[in-house]
């Protein structure tokens, strides 16, 4: 039984994207669609989520293994403007003690807000080194990696080094899956990479971090046709493609992800996928029985679709082009 | 919506997925005296530093195994103790126990804290200050220690450089510093006057009980070590079932086992002792016979506690009865209604 995307989206909207997400809930949920409308999917819930307040992150299985948790880590956080919400943070520091900042002024101009402050701005940067050991690196709904990452980041805001690459771009680097300088990042007091073993806390900090800083929370929209694509692969610009063996290692993934929502907070993660994700022999969900049996709708009314089921099916309508 | 409304909805989706979270396990506490009275005396002895057996839950597919585990860490996180709950598969083999230190240090979670135990407290470790460093010097300092485990104490405690705490810490669970790296940052903090041993393979099940203490000198309970879906044993050759049998007697403290400060619980199909232990593998014969006259020989007298522990000192899970599913129906209606702000009705049986 099927649900049109349109009710199914105005359900997530009000069962979850409204109140619940907001206030610490975490969900994980498969739509399966015809071939070729996950991206319709996907766009329906982003318009309402961006219209909420949260940051929405989409990931192409064609582009990103995501079969890797590390490398969806990755396809977030390049889509996360970690600057931007340091800044933020920084700023409500300041409002919280008493220091009224417009807009324009520049967290970087430390005389311009030791003015402000009547203080000098060895002092300014002395409250706001206190702020951060006795706030942020002290917030234990973060992991301590991104606790450390977060205030570097925030120092870096205050008083960029003129070097290249600043502080500030060894962390985006480190962030975002790129090649940074290890030595740099030691002196961050960063020794760690981003892997299999702690990139699924990362995102957990992730959305707590983005809540802290006034938002919803994070939604993670994956468009996983391509795991089960038969179209030939452009050379001009190749795709992920993706094996049997390859396919269940993102079955587990998703498991870990639905396993893990006790430790998930202000967190949704959609999956959009074909109907293979049901029917394929080789590379179908019945191949992986913990994700089948976690998605499976067992218990179901004989004539409704459950709307709040962890997995749906979907009729898309894909209006054809002028 | 608050707070209590989301733990609800938090359970409810739990429950769709068929998934024993932290929040259905609130709602829906298992029931059954025997095993919470067991786990409760585990504890306590953990707590003080004893030994005591831990708990072997029995039961098929579906009997809520898993289920309990979650039961017993929430109960353990209330406890103050650390918390791992390992599910053993072919990355993590109950018979390396290196690697089962590793999965243990990884998946170790605090009442409160976000991300790995062993990092948070290990970064804010300071030994003047924590209360019971004076127990764990003397421990560490006995002779039948390893005495790198000393070495890298002193050395922890000595320096200030960051990233060799770090090392340190890569060197308690499971991947040592080269012996020059040691030698190098010991000089640099100071100490002098040693040398230092070539670190030990073999010694997974004496780093756990010093991380056990690690973690009781900064005023933790213990650890807590729950091991799901031990039934994977039957998986592995001969050799590697003998050794795994051993890890287990000494993790559940069955025969001359058990680990200070730790508190274990494992589970294990209900059928395993017939099917493998004196099916066609026969393993009660064939694995101790086997490990005579080999490396693993001072593992065989624990491979037959182990073996005999899933023998006579499991606990079997008794499926609920009639009246008990009955009550858990109405539960689940009355945390739906109240989670939905809607009346669900009572459930009718068709005929």
């Amino acid at each position: 039984m099927s649900l049109a995307l349109a009710d199914w989206a105005e359900v997530l909207d009000r069962e979850y994207l409204a109140e619940f997400v907001p206030r610490g809930g975490a969900s994980v949920k498969i739509a399966a669609s015809p071939v070729g409308t996950q991206s319709a999917v996907l766009d329906a819930v982003a318009a309402i989520a961006r219209q909420r307040n949260y940051t929405v992150a989409r990931i192409d299985a064609g582009e990103t293994r995501v079969q890797f948790i590390e490398q969806v880590f990755f396809a977030v956080s390049r889509q996360t403007d970690w600057v931007g919400l340091a800044e933020r943070w920084l700023r409500a520091q300041f409002a919280a003690n008493g220091v009224d900042l417009p807009p324009e002024q520049r967290l970087d101009d430390l005389d311009g807000i030791a003015a402000r402050m009547e203080m000098s701005a060895r002092e300014v940067m002395g409250e706001v080194r206190r702020w951060i050991v006795n706030g942020l690196q002290k917030d234990y709904r973060l992991t301590r990696e991104l606790r450390t990452a977060m205030a570097m980041l925030c120092l870096a805001v205050v008083n960029p080094v003129n070097v290249s690459p600043t502080d500030a771009e060894v962390l985006l680097q480190w962030l975002h899956g790129a090649k940074y300088s290890l030595s740099t990042l030691k002196k961050l007091q960063i020794f760690t990479r981003i892997g299999r073993h702690n990139a699924r806390q990362l995102l957990t900090s992730l959305a707590r971090w983005l809540q802290i800083n006034g938002q919803d929370g994070l939604v993670i929209l994956l468009d996983a046709g391509e795991v089960w694509s038969q179209t030939p692969s452009d050379p001009e610009r190749p795709r992920v493609r993706y094996t049997r063996n390859a396919t269940l290692d993102l079955f587990e993934v998703l498991r870990q992800f639905i396993d893990e929502t006790d430790d998930l907070e202000h967190f949704l993660l959609l999956v959009a996928v074909p109907p293979e994700f049901w029917i394929d022999p080789k590379k179908g969900v019945s191949q992986y029985t913990a994700l089948q049996m976690r998605v499976a709708d067992e218990v179901r009314d004989r004539e409704r679709a459950n709307p709040l089921g962890a997995a749906v099916r979907l009729e898309v309508t894909v209006e054809v082009g002028a | 919506m608050n707070g209590d409304k989301v733990q609800r909805l938090r359970a409810a989706e739990a429950l769709r997925a068929g998934v024993p979270s932290r929040d259905v396990v609130r709602f829906f506490p298992p029931q059954q005296r025997d095993v919470e009275t067991r786990w409760e005396n585990v504890l306590e002895a953990a707590a003080q530093g004893n030994t005591t057996p831990g708990v072997l839950l029995e039961g098929d597919f579906g009997t809520g195994k898993s289920h309990w585990l979650e039961h017993m860490e929430r109960q353990a996180l209330e406890a103050n103790f650390v918390c791992s709950t390992i599910v053993l598969n072919k990355e993590t083999p109950l018979h390396d126990a290196n690697k089962l230190l590793r999965a243990a240090v990884e998946n170790a979670t605090l009442a409160g804290r976000s991300g790995p135990a062993f990092s948070e407290i290990a970064y804010s470790y300071r030994s003047d200050t924590a209360p019971g460093y004076t127990v764990l010097f003397e421990w560490v300092h006995s002779p039948e220690r390893d005495p790198r485990l000393a070495l890298t104490l002193q050395l922890f405690e000595r320096t200030r450089d960051e990233e060799v705490r770090e090392r340190v810490i890569e060197e308690w669970t499971g991947f040592p510093m080269a012996t020059g790296e040691v030698k190098l940052a010991l000089r640099e903090a100071g100490v002098t006057g040693f040398s230092v041993p070539k670190p030990r393979r073999d010694n997974a099940l004496e780093k756990l009980e010093f991380l056990a203490r690690f973690f009781r000198s900064v005023g933790y309970s213990g650890w807590t070590l729950l091991l799901d879906e031990a039934e994977m044993i039957s998986k592995y050759s001969q050799r590697q079932r003998g050794r795994s049998y051993a890890h287990l007697a000494q993790l559940l403290g069955a025969g001359k086992g058990g680990v200070h400060g730790v508190a274990c619980a494992a589970t294990i199909t209900k059928d395993y002792a017939g099917q493998v232990l004196y099916g066609r593998k026969n393993d009660m014969v064939n694995v101790p016979a086997k490990m005579e006259h080999t490396r693993d020989e001072a593992l065989a007298a624990p491979a037959v506690a182990g073996m005999r522990f899933i023998e006579r000192g499991g606990t079997d899970l008794r499926p609920p009865g009639k009246d008990a599913v009955d009550q858990l129906f109405e539960r689940a209606r009355e945390l739906y209604s109240e989670a939905y702000e809607w009346a669900a009705p009572p459930l009718t049986q068709s005929a």
